[in-house]
């Protein structure tokens, strides 16, 4: 083949972009609409859930365009050394700390720091390790079920009960449980019904983490409250610098060297400012997936929170009660409705649900009884934002062509679920996935989210080293040809 | 990797992959590798992308 003919090619590849089953996607966006049209005429209250089921739909599109995902840009670093998604997730953090600092000036803001603690890089390091053999993170992991693969379905399916069972688990699990976390879960008066010296992750949450301090950076500093705040500590020190450094080290360590030999310029600072500019832009789908993440997930907070104040509620489980659910209200009446981008509890709930209505006595722990409650999936807010983002992707991928039934092998399938359910346990102990545990929380002031990425990049890491060991001990049984 | 290795300077690869995320990877592979991403041809239900060992000369 010619070079000539390939050049030729690329336009018919971009051509295809815009030929893709327009039909699949409108159908699919018409079901979208049809059921918010629905959902309003049963009580226009339901409007409140229909924000978060939109706002993943717009995740979706924007995952699914950029190939947005965070276990892609630590298997791309530490297999390859391509800093290509790891860039974009930076670009989203930056743009992302500024809309959650505007929205936190307005005084709508639903976010509240994560108490920091060695729990927050252990779970990460758990995270991050299954994250690999999966492929894909949690918000990865929907946006490929979007494109038909259903080795990522049985992810999303393991993290689902990996945390629903883990949340609630007794038994022996509870003799490795430190006498100090018993006594100190015991010392907080919490209602009999969640019987908290029963079960690890009560122990663990009630006599640790909640001995712990959340705090954010603007409070740190005493400006709390204040626009100053907002941006100068809660979006410039916590998000935009240690993004900042760490495109830098990425630019030193696998970009720059290249970059001057391709452009065979001389090492100056003007060479590497240039060099600089043309890693962060050299994926514009993935630059501007990054972008535009950032921008809405700062929306998704800014209408959230005026919602809540239009309604006079601190949670949704008001407005359900009000409405006349009360199936599956926590005993503080409330529900999991963190009003940002979130993943894993909600999936959490998806499978303790499931469980529940097969008879599983799973709502006497902290997780579900108190915090989080168990609704019925038709009435999970978050819950329509993950099922938003599937079928955004998917919106995207039938649009680009890409839609396609990927059954995965008997490998893949194992992987899928093993790691699923080492990503699900690692997010219940770090208290969240690389969403919740690090892209909400250091756009919005809280450093234990880098914490939580260190953790998960070590994991990462090793995940890559274990599958590449793998990879080549299998290769060499089979005598195949690796790459 | 393995393969790029084993390709003389100038020397073209076709790669064959189903999986999206790839497809976008292996032109910024070649950026850090001083290889060339020649083009990307979208078939029914996969790819081909065409990878030359070495900067290119145009």
């Amino acid at each position: 083949m010619s070079e000539e003919h390939v050049l030729q090619a690329k336009p018919a590849f971009i051509a295809g972009l815009t030929q893709g089953n327009t039909k699949a996607a409108s159908i699919i966006v018409a079901l979208v609409v049809l059921g918010s049209i629905a959902a309003l005429s049963v009580d226009t209250r339901f409007v409140y859930l229909l924000v978060y089921a939109w706002f993943g739909l717009i995740y979706g599109l924007l995952l699914q365009y950029g190939r947005f995902c965070m276990a892609s840009a630590v298997r791309d670093l530490f297999a390859v050394g391509v800093p290509r998604m790891a860039v974009g997730m930076l670009i989203a953090v930056c743009l992302f700390s500024l809309t959650a600092a505007t929205v936190q000036a307005t005084g709508f803001s639903t976010f509240g720091p994560h108490p920091l603690g060695w729990h927050v890089i252990i779970g990460g390091l758990i995270f991050g390790f299954g994250m690999v053999f999966t492929g894909g993170c949690a918000s990865g992991s929907l946006y490929k079920a979007g494109e038909g693969n259903v080795g990522s379905m049985l992810v999303i399916f393991a993290i689902s009960f990996s945390q629903a069972i883990i949340v609630a688990a007794g038994g022996w699990l509870d003799a490795l449980v430190p006498a100090a976390w018993t006594a100190s879960a015991q010392a907080k008066d919490m209602p009999a019904e969640l019987s908290v010296t029963q079960g690890w992750f009560d122990q663990f949450t009630a006599g640790y983490v909640w001995d712990l301090k959340g705090s954010t950076v603007a409070a740190d500093l005493g400006m709390d409250g204040t626009v100053a705040g907002a941006f100068l500590a809660n979006a410039l020190l916590s998000a935009i610098l240690p993004s900042l450094v760490l495109l830098v080290l990425l630019y030193v360590r696998y970009f720059r060297r290249s970059y001057l030999r391709r452009e065979a310029v001389a090492p100056s600072l003007g060479s590497d400012l240039r060099g600089l500019w043309a890693m962060v832009t050299s994926s514009k789908s993935t630059a501007l997936a990054g972008a535009g993440l950032g921008i809405f997930a700062g929306m998704q907070m800014w209408i959230t929170g005026a919602l809540r104040e239009h309604y006079n509620i601190f949670n949704f489980g008001e407005l359900l009660a009000a409405m006349g659910y009360e199936n599956g209200l926590s005993l503080q009446g409330t529900v999991f409705d963190p009003g940002y981008w979130y993943i894993t509890t909600q999936e959490a709930q998806w499978g303790g649900w499931i469980l529940n209505q097969l008879g599983v006595d799973n709502m006497d722990n902290i997780f579900f009884g108190l915090d989080n409650g168990l609704p019925n999936p038709l009435l999970n807010a978050p819950g329509f934002m993950s099922i938003g983002i599937i079928l955004g992707a998917a919106v995207m991928a039938h649009m680009r062509r890409e839609f396609k039934w990927k059954l995965p092998s008997l490998e893949t399938a194992v992987f899928a679920l093993v790691g699923g359910t080492l990503m699900g346990i690692g997010a219940r102990i770090g208290m969240g996935c690389n969403i919740g545990a690090f892209f909400a929380t250091v756009t919005n002031g809280d450093l234990s989210g880098w914490v939580f990425l260190a953790g998960m990049v070590g994991g990462g890491y090793l995940g890559v080293k274990a599958f590449n060991t793998w990879l080549e001990w299998r290769a060499s049984r089979s005598g195949e040809f690796d790459l | 990797m393995k393969v790029m290795d084993q390709l003389q300077e100038g020397q073209v690869i076709e790669v064959l992959s189903d999986n999206p995320a790839t497809v976008e990877t292996l032109p910024a592979l070649m950026f850090v590798v001083c290889g060339t991403h020649l083009g990307t041809i979208k078939e029914l239900d996969h790819w081909r992308v065409y990878l030359r060992k070495g900067l290119s000369t145009d």
